[in-house]
């Protein structure tokens, strides 16, 4: 059989592909939307990223990475057959990598997903426990030296920081939390072990995304490290009443620099603190960072 | 060839001669990077091999797996687009290697498994179904959630380096393998085929397909260690598993095996601050005094030995008991 006439063979058997959500340039973002987005002097490649949540005042959203390697998907990842995305090809959703973007750096809208999906998506992000979610995750991420997805997901979430820079530059500026912690309240190291507790629940369930969540717990927690951990609420909610400004001044910053563990990181300005493993944190004076970079100074 | 052209080809005949075209360019300057007897299934990258690659790139990947859609809906250029095919060229010969050390992993737990005492033989469905002795329980095939249960146990199973031309690498210590089975066994309590431990190799070795390649190029390959060393540090996972309680061994290898906190302190059936202590205590009080003195490589080499320890204690009745609890709590959501 010659190459021409396998293909033609299967060619003749594949289904006609339709995409009943799909959109060039659409004006307005979704929750739940799937998309293509790029930067804007089209220099670097784009990615598909399905919007979190959307701030339709100020043209922007929060989008988590999509990946059609499912390899690469984690324990906080979420693996979708085409029935739930109107795609033809199975997709996995990054729920630790996300970043604010432009409506204008959406080159199209391919598909959508419905909100039983969104609230798992969702859900991949906050690190609230979701059935849906835990049935279709991806394997858990072990220990860098352990699994070899880490360069693959570093570089993965270079590529989303690139793009999501000037959307979170501006946030930045207009004091809108990022969700980060306050580097300073590490240095005080009386304090570390029990900031890092607190952070981890915050991260187990809110992750920041849901500010009801956080609310109901807010006073369980100690106010120093609430006032400095920057809650990432959802981007039409303005966090002045819960949290004080980032601390971003260039001391800081690079000292959180020099406790970032992951070697991905190292050029990343801001980085979001996953948990802390004494084993290395004690021995090394600094804690575990999650590979997931937000902003850029 | 002009981009807008073969997307015009694209809409028109989904793979024409165009991208037939690019896709033979990208597999003959991936190929050939790769010894031809581990990734071409020849002895040499001639050209029955490269079309061999060039129909599974197709077949496989662009039409099975509808990437071809993928390339064209995220591209917005021809070099993005050739970026995306080379990395579907490279997913299809790093599979092509995970299939050759699934398949010669499942050699060789057909022979350990007919070897053990331990294990029994009997049919389902003309498959040859092994079974612990003493398991009561009838076979059934093996389910989503249960496969994925045993990968999160195995993956904690230390890998050994394969070398770059090694077709068939070991990739156990014959200890470690051993092990590595009874857990399966275990967990699989109405027995497992081949064709299960075939699901749970290719899941185990999932992070190998974004990276094998890489490592494959670079000749480097895992960690390594000395004998002395691995002497000196059993001699410390000893001690530290000695002071080890059962709970202190599951919070161990949930973490290990990368599992939420949360999931691991419902497991527990504590609560998550409590989790958060007690993993603290571990970590903090017990495991650190003792592998301050290891270098990074070192406290791997530590992990792996606590790992396998562990593992074997997995069958104690406090670990059994364990073991019923995740099924429950897990049944129950």
């Amino acid at each position: 059989m010659s190459m021409t006439s396998w293909l033609s063979d299967i060619l003749s058997k594949r289904p006609w592909v339709e995409y009943p959500w799909s959109q060039p340039n659409p004006d307005d973002v979704m929750p739940g939307d799937i998309v293509i987005v790029g930067d804007m002097d089209l220099s670097k490649p784009n990615r598909m990223v399905v919007a979190l949540d959307s701030d339709s005042d100020r043209r922007c959203f929060l989008g988590a990475l999509v990946t059609n390697e499912l390899s690469l998907a984690t324990a906080d990842a979420l693996i979708l057959e085409p029935r739930e995305t109107d795609l033809p090809y199975k997709i996995a959703v990054l729920g630790g990598l996300t970043g604010y973007l432009w409506f204008v750096q959406v080159d199209k809208r391919l598909g959508v997903i419905t909100e039983e999906v969104l609230d798992a998506v969702v859900a991949t992000y906050t690190g609230a426990e979701n059935k849906f979610q835990k049935s279709r995750r991806g394997v858990p991420l072990q220990y860098p030296s352990w699994d070899l997805r880490w360069p693959a997901l570093e570089q993965e979430s270079q590529v989303l920081h690139e793009l999501a820079r000037n959307c979170t530059e501006k946030r930045r500026n207009d004091n809108i939390a990022l969700p980060y912690i306050d580097p300073q309240l590490l240095v005080d190291t009386s304090k570390r072990e029990f900031l890092l507790e607190n952070y981890d629940i915050l991260e187990d369930r809110t992750r920041g995304f849901a500010p009801s969540c956080i609310r109901e717990k807010i006073n369980t927690l100690d106010r120093d490290f609430l006032r400095a951990y920057s809650i990432l609420l959802s981007p039409q909610d303005h966090p002045s009443d819960l949290v004080l400004e980032p601390a971003t001044n260039e001391n800081e910053i690079e000292w959180l620099r020099r406790y970032t563990r992951a070697d991905g990181l190292q050029k990343a300005p801001f980085v979001k603190i996953a948990g802390c493993d004494s084993i290395k944190y004690k021995r090394n004076k600094r804690a575990e960072f999650l590979y997931e970079t937000i902003g850029e100074r | 060839m002009i981009f807008s052209r073969l997307r015009r080809e694209y809409e028109r005949e989904v793979i024409g001669p165009g991208v037939l075209r690019e896709v033979h360019r990208a597999s003959l300057v991936r190929a050939r990077k790769y010894p031809p007897t581990i990734y071409g299934l020849s002895s040499s990258w001639d050209k029955e091999a490269i079309e061999d690659l060039v129909q599974d790139v197709v077949v496989e990947r662009l039409l099975g797996e509808s990437q071809i859609d993928y390339l064209f809906d995220v591209a917005r250029n021809l070099s993005d687009w050739r970026a995306l095919l080379d990395r579907q060229v490279g997913i299809t010969l790093a599979r092509r290697r995970v299939r050759t050390v699934v398949d010669n992993l499942l050699d060789r737990a057909r022979r350990a498994l007919r070897k053990n005492d331990e294990v029994v033989t009997s049919k389902f469905s003309r498959r040859t179904v092994f079974t612990l002795r003493r398991s009561n329980k009838p076979y059934r095939p093996l389910t989503d959630q249960q496969i994925r249960r045993i990968v999160e146990i195995v993956r904690v199973v230390p890998r050994l380096r394969p070398g770059r031309a090694e077709r068939t690498p070991s990739l156990y210590r014959r200890r470690d393998f051993e092990i590595l089975l009874g857990s399966v066994l275990q967990e699989a309590e109405g027995g497992i085929t081949v064709r299960d431990l075939g699901m749970i190799f290719e899941e185990v070795f999932t992070d190998w397909l974004p990276a094998v390649l890489e490592l494959d190029e670079e000749g480097s390959f895992g960690k390594s260690e000395s004998p002395e060393a691995v002497v000196e540090i059993r001699e410390t996972a000893k001690q530290i598993i000695e002071k080890m309680t059962k709970e202190d061994a599951i919070i161990f290898h949930g973490r290990l095996a990368g599992l939420p906190d949360v999931e691991i302190a419902r497991l527990l059936g504590i609560s998550r601050p409590t989790f958060i202590k007690r993993r603290n205590i571990l970590f903090n009080d017990v495991i650190y005094p003792l592998a301050s003195d290891l270098d990074e490589e070192g406290q791997d080499v530590l992990l792996e030995q606590i790992a396998m320890a562990t593992m074997e204690r997995r069958g104690s009745d406090e670990h059994d008991f364990l073991a019923k609890r995740y099924l429950v709590q897990t049944a129950l959501g």
